[in-house]
């Protein structure tokens, strides 16, 4: 069995370690492993089926090629065929130690050919904290529905930390945190700004969880034009539609995930959930469009804001601007939650090992390391 | 960790130092620069230019092509 070490991440997998590994070399190659391989690995099958999976890291900026059901452990026979058949040149893993059941180290040989290097394991948000945020919600709905915070009030998020010492006995602060630094929003941004020729669409949406359904999404409303810009809305608006804990990442890390997408040219960090008219003027846009599936409840009209039109989208329809098209998924942030809770059991107890984990790797072993 | 982590460093292209571009598709390379030359399929070369010198300092390597696995799934971000 691997070491397996406490591991954060980003809950979209177009994460801060492949743009490390892009900027690495040239060309990113990703292998992605099969649900078989992972299954006979980790001993569970993994939440999203590969198909998924591969679509996800294919639709990420700085992934150039990716190699479906790629081993899980790289042996000699693999790394030589990476070099041979794929020309990699160097193999990067983050700064994590990984084992062979022999204590063997499973990069050794590639090593030994000097085409090992490590990027920095990656600060995100952590996956106890995401696994949390969507139990306790559950567990919230079931128990009493939270008040829906009304206009104003700050927005509490009850936090996964608070659930694990409730259900664990731990007392864990919630301490891997993602830090939603300026030089982070620079590297997952585009430098590209549309020019004369350029025809802009806008598409707004929360974008939680960043889903198969969101990529596809992205994709639809590209193709309407040469430019896309996606309003992600503030976690208010988004709580406001569709209450208890939504959304389940914040609006930082909503927008991170979508500006990794290779499909977003541009976003708009807390987007008006109405279009108008300085809207479509400042950022020159000539189609606003929105997908048919859609979970939450933007496109209606809030009770505590009647003073906003009823339609948020009224403007651009007027000015023939609107133009819808047909979710090519039906894949919603609530099929999700819902494949979670399938498995909540398995992950609770994984939440309470991997917050022990995190605890150990934040008072002992978390050093500074440089990144790419 | 923390000596790979310097030598990772030295290894890529400084980008506040180097500005990559790539050129034209076909062209040889001329000077290895920083890697080895192992990578038989590629075609394309990436120019370095170090800004910090004095007239043209260019040297020419092909492009790196970087490996990294994974099951990219929420709950098995980066895998081991």
């Amino acid at each position: 069995m691997l070491l397996s070490e406490p591991q954060t991440c980003v809950i979209n997998p177009c994460s801060n370690a492949l743009r490390q590994a892009r900027a690495a070399g040239d060309t990113l190659v990703v292998g992605v492993h099969s649900d078989a391989e992972v299954k006979a690995a980790k001993g569970t099958l993994p939440v999203s089926p590969e198909a998924e999976r591969y679509a996800a890291v294919a639709a990420c900026k700085f992934v150039d090629e990716v190699i479906q059901d790629a081993p899980y452990t790289p042996t000699k026979e693999w790394i030589d065929k990476l070099r041979k058949t794929y020309a990699i040149d160097y193999i990067v893993h983050g700064d994590d130690p990984c084992f062979n059941p022999d204590g063997s180290d499973v990069y050794a040989y590639a090593k030994a050919l000097d085409m090992f290097k490590i990027v920095k394991r990656t600060e995100g948000v952590s996956t106890t904290d995401i696994v949390g945020r969507m139990l306790l919600m559950t567990r919230e709905h079931h128990v009493r529905s939270p008040a829906q915070p009304t206009t104003g009030e700050p927005i509490t998020r009850l936090r996964s930390s608070s659930w694990a010492d409730d259900k664990q006995g731990l007392s864990v602060s919630d301490r891997s945190q993602f830090l939603p630094t300026a030089r982070r929003i620079r590297q997952f941004a585009s430098d590209r700004v549309p020019s004369e020729a350029d025809k802009v669409v806008y598409i707004a949406g929360a974008f939680d969880l960043f889903t198969q359904g969101h990529i596809e999404a992205l994709k639809q409303a590209k193709s309407l034009g040469t430019f896309l810009v996606v309003g992600v809305y503030d976690d208010e608006i988004v709580n406001r539609s569709r209450g208890g804990g939504h959304p389940i990442m914040n609006l930082h890390e909503r927008c991170l995930s979508v500006l990794s997408c290779r499909y977003a040219d541009e976003i708009i960090m807390g987007a008006p959930r109405v279009v108008t008219e300085d809207l479509l003027r400042s950022m020159n846009v000539s189609v606003v469009t929105h997908g048919t599936v859609s979970e939450g409840k933007y496109m209606q009209t809030f009770p505590e804001s009647s003073q906003e039109p009823s339609d948020p989208l009224a403007l651009a329809k007027q000015l023939g601007k609107f133009k819808a098209f047909e979710s090519p998924s039906s894949l919603l942030v609530g099929d999700i939650i819902a494949r979670v809770l399938q498995h909540r059991d398995a992950l609770a107890a994984k939440v309470a090992r991997k917050t022990s984990q995190e605890r150990d790797y934040y008072d002992n072993s978390k050093k500074y390391v440089s990144e790419s | 960790m923390a000596a790979q982590g310097s030598d990772f460093k030295g290894w890529i292209a400084d980008p506040r130092t180097l500005a990559l571009s790539l050129v034209a598709v076909g062209a040889s390379a001329s000077a290895g620069y920083l890697l080895l030359e192992r990578n038989s399929k590629a075609t394309k070369t990436v120019t370095i230019v170090d800004e910090k010198s004095e007239g043209s300092n260019v040297v020419q390597r092909k492009p790196a092509r970087i490996y990294m696995d994974g099951c990219f799934d929420m709950f098995h971000y980066g895998h081991r």
